[in-house]
């Protein structure tokens, strides 16, 4: 499995932002995101809460690419809470 | 005579083609009335009256940390309830769920930026405001 970690700010607990999100996966996942295995993105444990934009922006090119359906096929989401892990995963499936 | 005859039938024909035109209206109406009550009436008039009270106090200036899961579920089940209207009326489905994700933009903000309450506070209390008048005009 190809992990991929995620590095915030250590002051920050929360990300919101379709355009935030859309820098984050250029500047920190584009690069590394292996298309023909399974990724795992780890979400620090600081990060208590991810908005709805941020996901929308973060996931943008990742479900241009493949089926909504088949996003668990490509990634799976390690985060600081089961609720999170969920809203990332059906959030980027909506 | 026969000119009272071919008025009689213009009138009856007109006031037909009224009541089955009245009639569809009313159909629609009330397919719309039977849609707000199942989607909307509960989420708009209780709950989300319900997750702001309880999210936020005014007076301390702060937010109830522990429930804003409560108010992301309710964004997120919200946004869910409302998609059939991707297919019946697009724009504005595409205008409800785009303030549904302001909202949940603002509470996510509220929750780690109490220092700045007043900013987004007001910011939360506008965009709700901006789902009931969407709303409103749609079904009134």
């Amino acid at each position: 499995m190809n992990r991929i970690e995620l590095k915030f700010d250590k002051t920050i607990n929360s990300l919101a932002g379709n355009d935030y999100g859309y820098k984050e996966y250029k500047d920190q996942v584009e690069s590394k995101f292996k298309w023909d295995e399974k990724n795992e993105i780890v979400f620090p444990n600081n990060i208590e809460k991810i908005a709805i934009s941020f996901i929308q922006g973060f996931a943008r090119d990742i479900v241009d690419k493949i089926d909504k359906n088949k996003i668990e096929d490509y990634i799976t989401i390690k985060s600081s809470s089961e609720y999170l892990t969920d809203k990332i995963i059906s959030n980027m499936k909506f | 005579m026969i000119w009272y005859y071919v008025i009689t039938i213009c009138v009856s024909t007109s006031a037909l083609v009224i009541s089955i035109i009245n009639s569809l209206k009313n159909n629609k109406l009330n397919l719309r009335t039977k849609y707000y009550d199942i989607i909307f009436k509960d989420a708009v008039l209780m709950e989300l009256p319900e997750c702001y009270q309880n999210y936020i106090s005014v007076s301390t200036k702060s937010v109830n940390k522990e429930y804003s899961e409560h108010f992301e579920k309710f964004i997120g089940g919200f946004r869910n309830k409302i998609r059939f209207l991707e297919f019946s009326n697009n724009k504005f489905y595409k205008k409800l769920d785009g303030i549904l994700i302001d909202i949940d933009t603002d509470v996510v903000l509220l929750y780690s930026r109490e220092e700045q309450f007043d900013k987004y506070n007001d910011k939360l209390y506008n965009d709700i405001k901006r789902l009931y008048i969407q709303i409103d005009k749609y079904y009134l």
